[in-house]
């Protein structure tokens, strides 16, 4: 009697999980309706855009590069993140359909002069967008561009598609005093920029140990280049301006992680440590006196 | 020959001279301190951990060199001042002795060795072994004229001599200079400031020996 009791009880409280379930299925299957519709505009993309800086009352346009995640699309609402020279930003915005065209805007920031807006349009799968400027007396045209679907996958191959580059954003500042027109002593600011040489751009350090042979050549510039590469092949999303200009515009990198110190293989842990070495070794000995 | 005690020098060039050199001489003691206490990663060692790692000796002799050459650095206060000499030539005597022998059984032996492994490649090795082989020699004659009692000899060979121990400081010197206008790879550097460093030392030694001690 007993045994049959707890069997009844058992059913019941199967059929009524059953119930629930049926219940919950079906907002599912609704939900999914809504996704399925837009399931090709979810993940991560990639695309150049123009844009324009604004200095001194005037436009220079300039190009750059955007990394949009779509994450979902529901209720008229479309929301992710996107990132644009290192920095990332969440955002939520109206997700308005005409059809098979659908469009949403994102403001990364919030109606300062200068600032801009980005209009992105599908169509059958593909996303495109332009750069609007919010300059109240803009000239800026803003141009289209197409977004591509970029996953961000690991290749120890990738290498910085370049074979030169100048730092501008380090330069060794001296004062330059010279005699001015009324006699008066002026001066003004001489900058100078670090160049990387071509093994920044050659030497793979994802793929091989490097050697001291070679690490006591490297001026410190490359050695920070070649450290660096290792942390974009991997996906890092850079804070320093130098290293988001440098790696922004490769095809291959995509900022996905902000720490990636877990997925480093030992002999890129290897190849950082000795790199970091002969960075601190040139810091203090390369254009100084003692050694 | 007579010997004659006035080094041609003016007052104030000599202070300027002193000063100058008391300067250099205690950034060499600040670089000379880096490798206090002794470890086998210290300072330049970073470049050379495959021959400290492989070289049997190579970290020994490394400071050998490191700690006496500063001390043979030292007579460059003294063996030059005329003053010096005339009041107190114990002085000099003295510290001529610590000097060659400092140079002749640690400074210069453990140079040539570790020049022998120096970064750059084949051409920079020539370079410093050639310096410490011919510092060796200078001091070696200069010594040797002394006790020969040859005054010119022994002042000329220790001129020399000490022009060439002061490439401590012109290498370092143009080092300075060198990066400073072609920002080269660090290897690059090391294979002009090899040479660079005590050719002109000699060059310039010569022509002083030429024109002001015609004897």
């Amino acid at each position: 009697m007993k045994k049959m009791a707890a069997v009844a009880v058992f059913l019941g409280v199967l059929g009524c999980q059953q119930k629930s379930e049926d219940a919950s299925d079906a907002k599912l299957r609704a939900d999914n309706s809504v996704k399925r519709v837009h399931k090709e505009l979810y993940g991560p993309w990639a695309g150049n855009f123009m844009t324009a800086t604004l200095q001194d009352d005037e436009e220079y346009p300039y190009e750059k590069r955007m990394h949009l995640i779509i994450q979902r699309i529901a209720s008229g609402e479309v929301s992710g993140f996107i990132t644009i020279s290192g920095e990332k930003r969440a955002f939520k915005s109206v997700f308005s359909e005409k059809g098979p065209d659908a469009r949403f805007a994102i403001e990364p920031r919030e109606g300062k002069p200068g600032d801009g807006r980005f209009v992105f349009h599908s169509t059958a799968g593909r996303l495109s967008g332009e750069w609007q400027s919010a300059y109240p007396h803009t000239k800026f045209k803003p141009e289209a561009f197409e977004l591509k679907h970029k996953e961000f996958k690991y290749d120890a191959g990738n290498m910085l598609d370049r074979s030169f580059y100048f730092d501008t954003f380090n330069p060794r500042q001296d004062t330059m005093r010279y005699q001015g027109e009324d006699g008066k002593e002026e001066f003004y600011i001489d900058e100078t920029y670090r160049t990387a040489s071509n093994a920044a751009f050659t030497i793979n350090a994802s793929k091989r140990l490097l050697t001291d042979e070679e690490l006591k050549n490297l001026k410190k510039l490359d050695m920070e280049i070649i450290r660096n590469t290792i942390y974009a092949r991997h996906g890092y999303r850079f804070s320093k301006s130098a290293m988001i200009g440098l790696f922004e515009k490769e095809d291959w990198y995509v900022p996905a992680s902000d720490n990636v110190e877990g997925e480093l293989t030992s002999v890129e842990k290897k190849n950082i440590r000795s790199l970091k070495t002969f960075e601190q070794y040139a810091t203090d000995n390369y254009e100084s006196f003692g050694r | 020959m007579e010997h004659n005690a006035t080094y041609p020098v003016s007052g104030v060039r000599k202070w300027a001279w002193l000063l100058g050199f008391a300067y250099f001489f205690y950034l060499m003691l600040a670089i000379t301190l880096k490798y206090v206490p002794f470890s086998s990663k210290a300072a330049f060692l970073i470049l050379k951990q495959d021959e400290v790692k492989e070289v049997p000796g190579y970290l020994s002799l490394f400071y050998i060199h490191v700690y006496s050459s500063i001390f043979a650095l030292l007579a460059g206060f003294t063996q030059f001042s005329s003053f010096v000499l005339r009041r107190y030539p114990e002085v000099h005597r003295n510290v001529g002795r610590l000097y060659v022998y400092i140079v002749l059984f640690l400074s210069a032996p453990s140079g040539i060795f570790i020049g022998i492994f120096a970064n750059g490649g084949l051409w920079s090795r020539i370079a410093f072994v050639m310096l410490g082989t011919m510092w060796f020699w200078f001091t070696l004659h200069g010594m040797l004229s002394i006790l020969k009692k040859d005054v010119a000899s022994h002042r000329k060979m220790m001129l020399r001599s000490f022009a060439l121990a002061a490439s401590a400081i012109t290498l370092r010197l143009w080092k300075v200079i060198f990066v400073h206008i072609f920002e080269p790879n660090p290897m690059d550097v090391y294979r002009v400031i090899a040479w660079l460093g005590w050719i002109p030392n000699l060059l310039l030694v010569e022509l002083y020996i030429r024109k002001k001690l015609k004897r």
